[in-house]
């Protein structure tokens, strides 16, 4: 969990950049995500962090090229992503590449641990397939590490339980099969997509500690998409904040939450409630004021203009802010940051 | 299992009394009876009538006749058929193999075509196929079977000459392919009904579960795209296809009325309506009972079936 700068020689292990998602809808083609541009290095954790609805989801699905395809959806931009001491674009790569490349270099683990296993197939089939597919192994040598994996990620008698069904199984530890799956032919990425949000708050916690864990001993580069700011000041190195299916600020984990500079980041975290014997006790819990607008009708200029405090008219629905960077490493999308910072240094 | 076994057999006895109750009813309350041809035989006194009444036991009350048959059926007597004296038990028998021959060709077309057509459509959803595919099946599940049987015939056998126009062979021909070429005709007519209820479930099965979550998650392994809808979809596509094979089974052997009268088919179904144009009042109750053990049998294969392919049934003794 450091912050350290990744080293020049070596590229990130993935490079996102101008990502743009457009759902072809009954009423017209709906840009879902855009301008999303990061990087992500070994060993290190990105956060994305939205409400529903932000594009963060579909922002994972699309990397890995799991959402429908054309005509229904429409992804450009480059999303390069380098294995094997070489970088393919994961988005104009062919269908074979894209087969050959997930679940080998890139997994993914899903919210819902109870739907994503198949019913059909016991947990070490499930592992072993993949196994299979991607290093070649035979079934009984494939099997014999499906149940490594399930010991390392923390299945009590791994044997036993290769052998079981899905429906046997509880919640999390059908979550730790999906990541077993996922870390089965040891990737340099893992995106998370709220992987603990349908969890107990305990196992929650379980399953944090173990991709921590994990991360700590394979240098593993970790996307973990939530909506629980807990969760991102637990695991990130590094957090991209979006806001109407694009990032509005992106910076370190602790200057975030230090300094937040977005309106909307700011927002979202005085909206967590926090136990204090403070002079706030008792008063209502401050939230962002209105709803997030429909991809459909964005407002014009700032898509969070319309619910911000610091909302200048001329300026802020004039046009589109961009991203920009304000101090190192720390980028925000904001008319009126310049403004904010001052008042921040005021105080 | 011996448990719910036991239960079964109870609720099946009480089914199958339900089910002569109500069939003894409905076949006494047809007008005629088997006396009504010989009375229009000049040749017949009402001496002689009365005196073979007497002897079949159709003179008695109804109840009294209803019991009669039910302590015969119990002890395994299924009673002699008013038409030629047989066994009726024996006349069933010797109509199953023919049944059975149409009904599994017919069935196993079915199946393999309806079960792919099905898959295809929900793969390719609304595709040129799949538009195609639905349209075929809606106007092969509206065809009358009679009709389309008679239209066959009319053309198959009349205007090309290419099918026997009936029967399940050529009298003193007995080979294989001379019993091949009669099948064509009745199975394909069987079948074509049967392809169509086949895919409508198959595809709307499938397309429920190509939109599951581990759907995704097999995509997401890198995984080819024919080996998640072998391995992974299929698979749960299937079992509710066990419901409805249990609900076919039973007419492997009950056979099929129109199609096997169109046909002249010598099986069970064509021996169902000619025995109640008869009032061969043992062997229609000897057929209905026959058909409704049949069906309660499948429901049974099925449930055992569901057992052994869904872990999520039959799971528990693991």
């Amino acid at each position: 969990m450091s912050t350290a700068e990744p080293k020049p020689a070596a590229p990130p292990v993935l490079q996102v950049s101008d990502l743009e998602i457009t759902f072809n809808t009954r009423a017209g083609p709906v840009r879902a995500v855009r301008d999303v541009n990061f990087q992500i290095a070994k060993g290190e954790t990105l956060a994305i962090v939205g409400e529903s609805g932000s594009g963060k989801s579909v922002t994972s699905l699309a990397m890995l090229r799991l959402l429908p395809g054309a005509p229904f959806c429409k992804v450009s931009g480059q999303v390069l992503l380098s294995h094997e001491g070489r970088q393919t674009d994961l988005v104009t790569c062919s269908a074979d590449d894209m087969r050959a490349i997930r679940g080998r270099h890139a997994s993914i683990v899903f919210q819902e641990p109870m739907t994503s296993l198949n019913p059909v197939h016991t947990a070490g089939t499930q592992i072993a397939e993949s196994i299979r597919r991607h290093i070649g192994l035979g079934q009984r040598a494939a099997m014999e590490r499906a149940i490594e994996l399930l010991d390392l990620v923390g299945i009590p008698d791994p044997r036993r339980r290769a052998a079981s069904f899905p429906h046997e199984m509880s919640g999390g530890m059908r979550q730790r099969v999906m990541i077993a799956l996922a870390l089965a032919c040891d990737p340099s990425l893992l995106i998370a997509d709220e992987p603990t949000t349908a969890l107990d708050v305990t196992i929650q916690a379980q399953i944090i500690e173990l991709m921590k864990d994990i991360q700590a001993r394979t240098d593993l580069a970790i996307i973990f998409i939530t909506h629980n700011l807990g969760v991102v000041a637990d695991v990130a190195d590094k957090v991209m904040v979006m806001y109407a299916g694009s990032p509005v600020e992106t910076a370190p984990v602790a200057d975030l939450f230090e300094r937040p500079l977005m309106p909307y980041t700011r927002g979202l975290l005085q909206s967590v409630p926090r136990i204090t014997f403070s002079a706030s006790r008792g008063q209502p819990l401050p939230a962002i004021r209105g709803t997030v607008p429909s991809p459909l009708a964005l407002p014009q200029g700032c898509s969070f203009g319309p619910r911000c405090d610091w909302f200048l008219s001329g300026t802020c629905d004039a046009d589109t802010p961009l991203l920009q960077p304000v101090q190192r490493g720390h980028d925000v999308r904001c008319h009126r940051c310049e403004t904010i910072l001052k008042e921040l240094a005021i105080q | 299992m011996t448990r719910f076994l036991i239960g079964r057999l109870g609720q099946s006895l009480l089914l199958l009394w339900i089910v002569s109750v109500v069939g003894f009813a409905i076949l006494h309350l047809a007008p005629g009876g088997p006396m009504s041809q010989f009375a229009e035989s000049g040749n017949m006194t009402q001496a002689d009538m009365d005196r073979m009444a007497e002897q079949l036991g159709l003179n008695r009350p109804l109840p009294v006749q209803y019991a009669q048959w039910l302590t015969n059926i119990v002890a395994g007597d299924w009673g002699v058929s008013y038409r030629d004296q047989q066994p009726v038990l024996r006349i069933i028998f010797s109509h199953l193999g023919a049944t059975f021959e149409l009904m599994l060709t017919s069935t196993v077309i079915a199946i393999f075509i309806g079960v792919w057509v099905g898959v295809l459509g929900a793969v390719w959803r609304y595709s040129l196929f799949d538009s195609v595919a639905t349209i075929f099946a809606m106007v092969a599940l509206s065809i009358p079977t009679f009709w389309f049987g008679l239209v066959v015939i009319w053309y198959f056998s009349i205007e090309l000459g290419w099918l026997p126009a009936g029967s399940r062979m050529t009298p003193g021909d007995g080979s294989f392919a001379n019993r091949f070429h009669h099948l064509i005709g009745p199975a394909l007519v069987l079948a074509l009904v049967s392809t169509a209820i086949w895919s409508r479930y198959m595809r709307s099965s499938m397309l429920d579960v190509i939109n599951q979550d581990y759907i995704r998650t097999a995509r997401s392994k890198g995984i080819s795209e024919w080996r998640i809808l072998t391995r992974h979809a299929l698979r749960n596509a299937l079992l509710p296809m066990i419901t409805i094979l249990g609900l076919q089974l039973p007419n492997l052997l009950s056979g099929a009325l129109v199609t096997e009268t169109v046909f002249s088919w010598p099986g069970m179904g064509r021996l169902f309506l000619d025995s109640i144009n008869y009032r061969d009042y043992p062997t229609v109750m000897g057929i209905l009972m026959f058909t409704a053990i049949l069906v309660l049998i499948g429901n049974l294969i099925a449930d055992i079936l569901y057992g052994l392919a869904d872990p999520r049934i039959g799971g528990r003794a693991r």
